[in-house]
């Protein structure tokens, strides 16, 4: 799972997440990419669940890109507890991402064969994802 | 090579929300700067920029801009960048740079890859494109549309590297020649369920772990 190796800060504010991609919005390293269509949140775990349904889907051959990376701690209060008393404990680790950004690249497979891992891969994702072929 | 002709207007209007306007009348904003002129601002027609770029391997390209009410802008120019939406990938903004003919410029031209590497088709490596761009400089009235290298030769372990390219012409190349353009590497061995599982739950104590460290460093 991709985690941080060290943070200036341990918990942050959840910030917005208003408009479009401001980079990565274009297949760069590999021939097919997954893109997302959404803003959100996506968590480690997430990430790496789509990680390993694109490895297991393409099997033998092919390389995988990810190009985002979950620097965004979230907290959460424990359950049962009263309000106040101080923001919770670092829960989770979350990538923001916009619409327009390709999450993930492929290469060394056949188009239809990325087509199956991408679709795969974003069951794994809470939001809505597009296959994008490189320009 | 035959340099295409492009049709373009002037543009008296900027910013954000004029640029918007122009995009909902069927035209691409762009702007026109560089060599002896002031830069300009120039509009193109959409249908026209779009089946101009579909018939051309890259984007970097070398045109003829006609600039229909401004003749004095008219000049040879060479696409420099072109603005997709993130979302919809429809063309939202072109750079074009003047140039003269009878100069040499940088450009980047495609590199694409031919046939199945040996190494692919009998042993199941993977083929690795490692560099899908070249620079180049060369004439305006030289510049290559695309370069093809043959792969169907390598074998594992084998790769084509920028300095077995061939350009044509007195083009000359910019990039390190060291560089790979494309190698044949052995396949990655797929983990079972079992190993990434227990990978995965080993991360997460790890991640615990040091969760619970810093809790305490910080409570110190």
């Amino acid at each position: 799972m991709l985690i941080p190796k060290r943070v200036k800060h341990r918990k942050v504010q959840r910030g917005r997440r208003r408009g479009m991609t401001k980079g990565g919005a274009s297949v760069d390293f590999g021939q097919y990419g997954l893109k997302i269509m959404e803003a959100g949140w996506i968590t480690a775990r997430q990430i790496e669940a789509a990680r390993i349904a694109l490895t297991r889907s393409i099997r033998r051959g092919g390389k995988i890109w990810i190009r985002v990376f979950p620097d965004k701690p979230i907290t959460k209060k424990p359950a049962e507890t009263r309000m106040g008393k101080g923001k919770g404990a670092p829960e989770e680790w979350v990538a923001v991402v916009k619409p327009g950004r390709v999450m993930f690249e492929l290469e060394g497979v056949s188009e239809e064969l990325a087509r199956e891992a991408v679709r795969l891969a974003g069951h794994k994702l809470p939001l809505a994802i597009k296959f994008v072929k490189r320009a | 090579m035959e340099i295409p002709t492009l049709k373009a207007n002037s543009r008296s209007t900027d910013g954000k929300g004029a640029a918007r306007r122009t995009r909902a009348a069927g035209k691409v904003p762009a702007v026109l700067y560089g060599g002896t002129g002031e830069p300009v601002s120039i509009q193109l027609d959409y249908g026209e920029f779009e089946s101009l770029l579909q018939h051309h391997a890259g984007e970097q390209m070398v045109v003829n801009l006609n600039v229909e009410d401004k003749s004095d802008w008219s000049s040879p120019a060479f696409l420099k960048v072109v603005q997709h939406h993130p979302l919809r990938g429809d063309v939202q903004h072109v750079d074009f740079i003047r140039i003269r003919l009878d100069e040499k410029i940088v450009v980047s031209v495609p590199l694409t890859l031919t046939g199945r590497p040996k190494g692919v088709v009998d042993e199941g490596g993977v083929l690795d494109h490692q560099l899908r761009e070249i620079e180049l400089e060369c004439l305006a009235t030289e510049i290559p549309e695309e370069i093809t290298i043959d792969v169907s030769h390598l074998d594992i372990g084998d790769s084509i590297h920028v300095s077995d390219v061939k350009v044509p012409g007195s083009a000359e190349i910019i990039t390190d020649t060291d560089r790979a353009v494309a190698a044949v590497h052995m396949p990655r061995v797929i983990k079972s369920l079992e190993e990434e599982e227990a990978e995965l739950a080993e991360a997460e104590a790890e991640a615990e772990a040091e969760a619970e460290e810093a809790e305490e460093s910080e409570e110190d």
